[in-house]
């Protein structure tokens, strides 16, 4: 059974100017361990498809399984719980918190999921030493770069060793240089931890490194 | 320190002029919340202090028939063990008897009506009676000779006499006794009160009884209770423990209703201006937090879709606003309580129209405040509970936040 199995799903968005379909009718499913880009220009469709795939956003049709679980179905108690427990997220803005130090934002996660002071202090310093940030442990994230902190955000996010990790738009505000630091980070990670990342991009380095590409145009899956 | 608490905590740095704008309203609305109602309070308190303590009693031993034409005719057999009995008690300050009745006094050509009071001052506490005296002493009137008298200031004013003059009394005496006798002004005194300066005239027990010929008899017995806040429950179990014939125990508040309600409207006046106050504050405090929730929301949304819970996120929320709220108490406790002890110690005294028309209604133109920590206790409460509430809006917010910024 594949680890995220999407079927015809479809999400609509009303506005003032009338309905614009985000998502057409996407059917598809990844694999446990892959390093995939879902690729297209902006307006796509690209964000809403990881919101949904994400439990973030609701379709307005279709199904989406993680492990068998229909995240469609859960109530919005239960998937804050389900992302939490299962989905490591990485956002084009870092989204890191500002009051909290580069490892406690990696260990925010654990200590979420109630993992004792001790245990995820090891975790986040492993991590952060994987990414690089060791020495910056304690510095808060106004005292990083841009490049530092996204790579904080992706060590926050595979603390929890989470089933998959989606990644929205994780270069578009890195020069080049941190572009490939992080990429190569992520798949030395995606290698070492067999962690599951799914990106989405127009960046052409991520399009580039990426093992499996799924083009999106308007809304809908298109072959290469 | 658990997570919510330790970003609480630190988010109070993040925008240190909102935190700041926020502790200072709390601050300075219980600071003035804890200055009005500790001089409302302590102006009151000094007022029954005075009238009711010093004069009338917080609760009050007499005969069933005594109140309320306070009728010498209906004066009580001394009982000193009885007495004995009810200064034993422990739930007892004090127990003093008194007798008092109206007469005429005289001096040259100036005559008014007074209300001569015997005190039995080896009884009574000194330091009272001392604080009281503007002019001459207690200690070396003469027992021989006219009946020492000391007048309130008023009353000495209107009679145009001085310490050293001599007096004439005349009035009705016990039983249809008549009451006439010579007395020489011994001194005056500040009571606290402008009616009762204007009226009574202190004497000794044992002469007030030679002067009306109630030998042996007391008209009243004051008692203070321990906790004279608890006067009415005092005067019920009291009378329970050392019933005397006869008599009936009243507290201060049966006998003097309407100064209780002249107590109440007045303060009813402070609690509308305090309610005002904290309207004005309230809504600081709410644009404090309408800023902290518009700055948040993308934070709030950003943590939902990590699979913080809303409740978690809600707690952090109200646990910052009850950092700040303590934080500004705190603060206004401190400038509340130093500024309270500082006129405690130096009690404001009012002079020129406003001094006058204080004294006009019967109160003493002086605001000592209460140092009651009740007040603060009780205002900090609320203006922390104020604080919560305005909380209340970013906790909605909280929880109206979707999982993705669109």
């Amino acid at each position: 059974m594949a680890l995220i199995e999407l079927q015809n799903v479809v999400k609509v968005y009303e506005s003032q100017a009338g309905s614009i379909t985000a998502v057409n009718g996407v059917s598809t499913s990844f694999e446990e361990g892959e390093f995939t880009a879902i690729v297209g220009p902006s307006g796509c469709g690209k964000t809403t498809l990881l919101n949904a795939i994400g439990g973030l956003d609701r379709p307005n049709q279709g199904h989406i399984h993680i492990d068998g679980v229909n995240i469609v179905n859960l109530k919005d108690r239960d998937l804050i719980d389900f992302r939490l427990q299962h989905i490591g997220f990485v956002f084009q803005a870092y989204n890191l918190i500002p009051v909290l130090t580069a490892l406690e934002n990696t260990g925010f996660i654990l200590e979420l999921q109630g993992v004792s002071k001790k245990e995820r202090d090891a975790r986040a310093m492993e991590l952060l030493e994987a990414v690089g940030l060791a020495d910056r442990a304690h510095n808060r994230p106004n005292q990083l770069s841009g490049g530092q902190q996204q790579r904080v955000a992706v060590a926050r996010a595979l603390a929890s060793r989470p089933r998959f990790i989606l990644a929205d738009e994780p270069t578009a505000n890195l020069d080049s240089k941190s572009t490939e630091t992080l990429l190569d980070i992520m798949a030395a990670l995606n290698e070492k931890e067999k962690t599951t990342f799914i990106f989405s991009t127009h960046d052409q380095r991520v399009i580039d490194r990426a093992r499996r590409i799924l083009p999106l145009e308007d809304g809908q899956l298109k072959g290469l | 320190m658990p997570l919510t608490t330790r970003m609480a905590w630190r988010n109070l740095g993040r925008n240190r002029r909102r935190s700041a704008i926020t502790a200072a309203a709390v601050a300075f609305a219980l600071f003035f919340a804890i200055l009005i109602r500790s001089l409302q309070l302590g102006i009151y308190g000094h007022m029954i202090h005075t009238v009711v303590g010093g004069m009338a009693g917080y609760v009050q031993v007499a005969d069933s028939t005594y109140w309320p034409s306070q009728n010498l005719d209906v004066a009580m057999a001394e009982d000193p063990r009885w007495l004995e009995a009810v200064t034993a008690d422990p739930d007892v300050a004090s127990a003093t008897p008194r007798l008092a009745g109206f007469t005429l006094l005289s001096h040259e050509k100036e005559s008014a009506v007074a209300q001569w009071t015997g005190v039995d001052f080896a009884r009574e506490d000194p330091g009272f009676w001392e604080t009281r005296l503007i002019d001459g002493r207690f200690d070396n009137a003469s027992k021989d000779g006219p009946y020492p008298v000391w007048l309130g200031r008023y009353l000495a004013e209107s009679l145009d006499a001085q310490i050293g003059d001599t007096l004439v009394g005349m009035g009705q005496g016990y039983q249809g006794s008549m009451a006439s006798d010579l007395m020489l002004v011994a001194g005056t005194l500040r009571l606290g009160n402008p009616e009762l300066e204007k009226r009574v005239a202190v004497m000794r027990l044992e002469d007030a009884q030679a002067y009306s010929g109630a030998y042996g008899m007391w008209g009243t017995v004051m008692i203070t209770p321990k906790n004279p806040g608890e006067s009415f429950r005092a005067a019920a179990s009291l009378s329970q423990q050392h019933p005397m014939e006869y008599a009936s125990w009243t507290s201060w508040e049966e006998r003097m209703p309407e100064l209780q309600q002249a107590i109440q409207a007045d303060s009813a006046g402070g609690i509308v201006i305090l309610f005002i106050l904290y309207v004005v504050i309230s809504f600081g405090l709410l644009g404090t937090m309408i800023m902290l929730a518009n700055e948040r929301q993308r934070e709030f949304t950003m943590q939902i879709a990590l699979g913080v819970k809303r409740p978690v996120l809600a707690g952090m929320v109200f646990t910052e606003a009850l950092l700040m709220g303590v934080l500004g108490a705190a603060i206004g406790t401190a400038m509340g309580r130093g500024v309270v002890y500082y006129f405690h110690v130096r009690p404001l005294r009012l002079l020129g129209d406003i001094a006058q028309a204080m004294e006009q209604q019967g109160w003493e133109p002086v605001l000592p405040p209460s140092m009651d920590w009740s007040i603060t206790w009780t205002h900090g409460a609320i203006v922390i509970g104020l604080t919560l509430l305005a909380s209340l809006w970013p906790i909605y917010v909280v929880y109206k936040s979707p999982a993705i910024h669109r």
